[in-house]
């Protein structure tokens, strides 16, 4: 009997991190939902994987943008979204305004 | 929607734009052209899209919100493919020297980086991640599970006397 309720507990334990991750299908959701439900003290061990997947966080580098690379980009971006994102001018009016918003974005 | 539209939408999600490109490639330069190449493969592809779509003053809060992910979304998925390829090419050809902080994240395939990054700092869903780095659910489970995995080996190894 204990054998069988350690696979059981064994078996939800592999899905901690599918259920945290979102991974797990709706079945198997509802199924892991139902288990934790019935089983508060199952809480725990879910908790420490959180815990862990927190800590994770700290393990993967935040580069920062310097001034200089935040000034350049953001320039070269609006660049690009100026000249590909230029709409076909169907009449003299739109031609119009293209080249005013051009020469405003300048 | 107006090109200023756009910028307004995009200006604010450059940090974490070149956040994941300096992931993918670990330097200043190379990273900010990806950032550039991936935004003009994305206006390219999408221009259509983006030009129909509503003006800035007309979307309320959660539309802006809103649009704007789906932007950010869109362009990650070229930086995906474009800075995973260019990643491994640099690093064949030795062209740049990976970062001495951060060693166990930047020892980690390019692929591998981009889904760790996704899921743990923009908290994009497995579906969501299945979409943007247009690979299957089972692949990108497996390289969350591994990356996981190597991550923390990797940092409780280091932290043992």
């Amino acid at each position: 009997m204990e054998k069988t309720q350690n696979t059981i507990d064994s078996k939800f334990q592999k899905k901690i991190l599918g259920f945290l991750d979102g991974s797990l299908s709706i079945e198997e959701k509802s199924e892991f939902e139902a288990y934790i439900r019935t089983h508060p003290e199952f809480e725990a061990q879910i908790k420490k994987k959180e815990d862990e997947l927190s800590f994770l966080k700290n393990l993967i580098p935040v580069p920062l943008m310097s001034k200089e690379i935040t000034e350049s980009l953001e320039s070269e971006m609006k660049l690009s979204i100026f000249n590909l994102l230029k709409e076909e001018p169907k009449s003299f009016a739109d031609r119009v305004r293209n080249s005013w918003e051009e020469w405003v974005s300048r | 929607m107006k090109r200023k539209d756009f910028y307004q939408l995009v200006l604010p999600v450059t940090d974490k734009l070149y956040r994941m490109a300096f992931r993918l490639i670990p330097d200043d330069l190379q990273a900010e052209q990806l950032v550039v190449d991936s935004l003009n493969a994305y206006l390219i592809k999408e221009k259509k899209k983006i030009l129909a779509a509503s003006e800035y003053e007309l979307l309320s809060k959660k539309d802006i919100q809103i649009s704007r992910r789906l932007y950010f979304k869109g362009i990650l998925r070229y930086m995906g493919e474009i800075g995973c390829r260019r990643s491994s090419q640099l690093v064949d050809q030795t062209k740049f020297n990976q970062p001495s902080d951060f060693q166990s994240f930047y020892g980690l395939a390019p692929k591998v980086r981009l889904i760790i990054s996704l899921r743990y700092d923009f908290q994009f869903t497995v579906d969501e991640i299945e979409d943007i780095a247009t690979m299957p659910r089972y692949e990108v489970i497996e390289k969350l599970h591994n990356g996981r995995f190597l991550l923390l080996n990797d940092f409780n190894q280091g932290v043992q006397p």
